[in-house]
């Protein structure tokens, strides 16, 4: 691989701002080659078709795409990988709003408000936020990636074990915003997800964990066919009961999010670009988290928490933005230390080893022109996103109008064949199938079913890291106190779950009362 | 009478098929591998089944099947028909791991596997440390040991795999307590050790390359001479040569597939090997190409392996039983 130096002039290579500015556009023009446009522009398409077809994820569209790395052109190939993978982030919110089921796992929490937009009338708006709010998560995302991807790497690397469970901790204080039922359904649901999470090998010792004899469960239980099945496959079931011809009886209101809207939606987007790239650059957590905190955060803040789940556009916004953003910003571990942290970075890995590319912490100084290249298309290639997205709400609309008949064993289909696709293993449709009738049931006895899912990424996160540092600690709880990033996410977890309590106002209110209620 | 008449037919067609076979191969392979997508050994497989896809002028598809811990890919090869159509792309250990944690199960690798070709020893396990610390050879890990029982943390991977046995052999052999801490793989043992979480850190030779190039990182000790770092000595040269857990990439065939066939994979996969273009991307990356394909090398090389897993028990396997 030439140096940095071979390629550019010296003084590239020791980088000023100006002179990331001026990487970044160059790195666009080398994206703007038709060849890299083609392949970029496959890419996003693909990307958002993955993302609105349930169960077929990013990963699974690299995997089958992995063949073709040994006859394609090594930039275009990646930036086409790179395409698919913020392309399923803006497709992913299109079903969740539309039909309640979550085309990625990353747009759970929009089913909440968006579904619920869509019920009054609103779907138009809500995809309009998501799509505008992942534009403007995703680009500012990048260039929070250009100047701060080693720094931010850095960092990265102070998360052990302890910091990691302190820091889960911290996410599960969402829990108390999730919910807008009642709090100990909420509670009984997120720990039925992380049991759900310990079926399996333990990560730790390899010992079997209710899996009662079967090869299959050893494996343990995944997220995608849970929420295939807990959203997808159950909304089927509630419509074939519900009898009605037509998901909607209330009229389409409006294609684009109004100026109300906008008002309502630039301090989530915002906020949801910074979390979502902070969360998305320590490595190991995945993008869904960054949604659920950005869902939180905003109940939080807001000044009408109890309009959230009945369709508040900020509940689109904060988390579409923030999945955008933190899918953006995973890129930092891999591309500037060599680190892949998830099943999509880890094939793409594999994919620039293809191409004799190994990844690693010279990686940005020792092939500039592939992370420039890179950087360049995700700018050309989110605004190709924007542009197929807006004119693409008023056809999924319309998709709304079909008869359900037809729609909703479509989207069985295409969820099941996803599933499918990705492990070629039938135990992961029965367990679709299995989550299908289990969501069913739990809307009937209004159980939901976001706490179960939070529960699902959490827990198992939660329980190695935990157990992790115990090893190290040699058994001492200290290690979660002692060492100042835990011990900060310790407090802030504190806070969070102490503040309504104390305050009594605002959302505090609305959980005690719901507390007296019961 | 009709119906009797079509059963004969189909009989006689049946019994007079092998009579009138196509020469191998007339039909798409599969090549079913036990890895995910996307790493090393997937990898491998991906590019080796490639060139065969050219040399044998029919398809060779890569299946991953990593259910069950590579059971049930392996299950699937083992019931497959003999006719060379279905293989099993694994590491030799997983198979063999199969047989001495449950030797009555689906599949085994002495009952039901012939092995086609074998990349022995194709990359190394490393042990590594950071630059700035204590540990520069083995030594002076086992002489920490002893002084601190315990008190060293090596980040190793998931049960029963050979990041993490090594670590079990080397315990055994030099005497010492030194405390795994299993992560999910080379990349979380790298990042945990560059945080500076663990002292030590196992990983593949390959994955640690970019950081030991970036200063940061050092090798310890490799359990096979590796291509990309052949500085750094190996377990057996420090004085422990029990720690000798090789990864070796085997192309295994259900056992009675015809002798005819199984040459012509293997003929077929040393050929791919020549080829100066992958043989090239494969050193640039590291692997060791030492391919053996002689039927007695590789039934030493299985009962070999059978010996050196059967140290263990099915538990420290990963195959606890429920």
């Amino acid at each position: 691989m030439p140096n940095c130096r071979a390629v550019f002039s010296s003084r590239f290579c020791e980088r000023q701002p100006l002179e990331t500015l001026n990487f970044l556009f160059q790195g666009t023009l080398a994206a703007a080659a038709p060849v890299n446009l083609l392949y970029g522009f496959a890419g996003v398409l693909l990307g958002t078709l993955v993302g609105v077809l349930p169960g077929l994820g990013p990963a699974g569209a690299i995997a089958l795409l992995l063949p073709l790395a040994l006859h394609a052109p090594p930039l275009a190939y990646l930036i086409m990988l790179f395409g698919i993978t913020y392309g399923a982030q803006y497709g992913g919110s299109t079903t969740s709003i539309l039909v309640n089921i979550p085309g990625e796992a990353s747009s759970v929490i929009t089913c909440l408000d968006g579904y619920a937009m869509a019920r009054q009338g609103r779907a138009g708006p809500a995809l309009g936020i998501a799509a505008f709010g992942s534009f403007i998560g995703g680009t500012l995302a990048i260039f929070g990636l250009a100047f701060l991807a080693p720094a931010l790497a850095e960092l990265g690397l102070h998360f052990g074990p302890p910091e990691y469970a302190a820091l889960m901790l911290f996410g599960l204080t969402a829990l108390v915003y999730l919910a807008h039922g009642p709090m100990d359904k909420a509670l009984l649901m997120a720990l039925f997800g992380s049991l759900l999470a310990s079926v399996g090998l333990d990560p730790l010792t390899g010992t079997p964990r209710f899996t009662f004899g079967i090869l299959i469960l050893r494996d343990g239980v995944g997220l995608t066919p849970v929420v295939i099945g807990l959203f997808g496959v159950s909304e089927v079931l509630l419509n074939l009961e519900a009898k009605t011809g037509e998901v909607f009886q209330n009229k389409v209101r409006g294609l684009l999010p109004t100026l109300q809207d906008w008002k309502d939606s630039a301090a989530p987007i915002a906020r949801g670009t910074l979390l979502g790239f902070f969360i998305g650059a320590i490595p190991g957590l995945n993008v869904v988290i960054a949604t659920f905190a950005s869902y939180a955060i905003e109940k939080k803040i807001s000044k009408h928490p109890e309009k959230f789940g009945t369709g508040a556009i900020e509940g689109v916004a904060g988390p579409e933005t923030a999945n955008n953003a933190a899918s953006c910003s995973g890129w930092i571990p891999l591309l500037s230390l060599g680190l892949p942290t998830g099943s999509v970075t880890s094939l793409i890995f594999g994919a620039l080893m293809i191409h004799g590319l190994a990844p690693g912490p010279l990686f940005i100084k020792n092939s500039p022109e592939v992370f420039w290249g890179l950087l360049g298309s995700m700018v050309i290639g989110n605004a190709m996103l924007l542009i197929l997205n807006l004119p693409l709400i008023g056809l999924w609309i319309r998709v709304l109008r079909l008869p359900y008949f037809f729609l909703f064993p479509l989207i069985i289909l295409f969820g099941i064949i996803g599933t499918y696709t990705v492990s070629g293993n039938v135990g992961e449709v029965v367990i679709t199938i299995i989550f299908g009738l289990v969501g069913f049931l739990m809307k009937k006895f209004a159980y939901e079913p976001a706490p179960m899912v939070l529960g699902l990424v959490i827990g198992p996160l939660l329980e190695t890291a935990i157990r992790r540092s115990l090893i190290m600690s040699r058994g001492s709880f200290a290690v979660f106190v002692n060492r100042p990033i835990a011990a900060a996410f310790m407090i802030l977890a504190l806070f969070m779950l102490l503040s309504p309590l104390l305050t009594r106002r605002r959302l505090g209110q609305e959980i005690i009362e719901k507390l007296e209620e019961n | 009478m009709k119906t009797r008449l079509f059963s004969i037919t189909v009989c006689a067609l049946v019994i007079s098929t092998p009579l009138f076979a196509q020469p191998f191969p007339s039909r798409p392979i599969e090549l079913i591998v036990t890895s995910n997508p996307g790493g090393g050994v997937d990898l491998l497989f991906r590019l080796v089944a490639d060139e065969m896809t050219k040399l044998l002028k029919t398809q060779v598809n890569v299946v991953n099947q990593a259910a069950g811990s590579g059971a049930i890919g392996a299950e699937k090869v083992a019931a497959s028909r003999k006719d060379g159509y279905t293989l099993l792309g694994s590491l030799l250990g997983q198979v063999a791991t199969m047989n001495v944690a449950n030797p009555k199960g689906p599949a085994n690798l002495t009952r039901d596997f012939q092995p086609v070709a074998v990349l022995y020893g194709y990359a190394a396990v490393i042990m590594l440390s950071r630059t700035d610390s204590e540990f520069k050879t083995l030594k002076d890990v086992v002489a920490l040991a002893h002084k601190k029982p315990g008190e060293i943390i090596v980040g190793v991977g998931p049960t029963g795999t050979s990041l993490t046995l090594e670590v079990e052999l080397l315990k055994r052999a030099a005497k010492i307590d030194i405390t795994p801490l299993p992560f999910a793989g080379s990349a979380q043992t790298i990042t945990n050790l560059l945080g500076g979480h663990v002292n030590l850190a196992m990983a593949s030779d390959v994955a640690a390359l970019p950081h030991i190039k970036g200063g940061k990182l050092q090798g310890v000790a490799v359990d096979v001479d590796s291509a990309v770092l052949p500085e750094v000595a190996t377990f057996a040269k420090q004085g422990f040569p029990q720690v000798n857990l090789l990864a070796h990439l085997a192309f295994l065939a259900p056992k009675g597939t015809p002798d005819a066939t199984i040459k012509i994979l293997a003929d077929t996969i040393r050929k791919t090997l020549q080829d100066p273009k992958l043989k090239e991307n494969l050193n640039a990356r590291g692997y060791n190409l030492d391919l053996r394909t002689a039927t007695a090398d590789l039934n030493t090389l299985v009962k070999e392996e059978m010996e050196k897993y059967s140290r263990f028990s099915a538990d420290e396997l990963g195959w606890k039983p429920q």
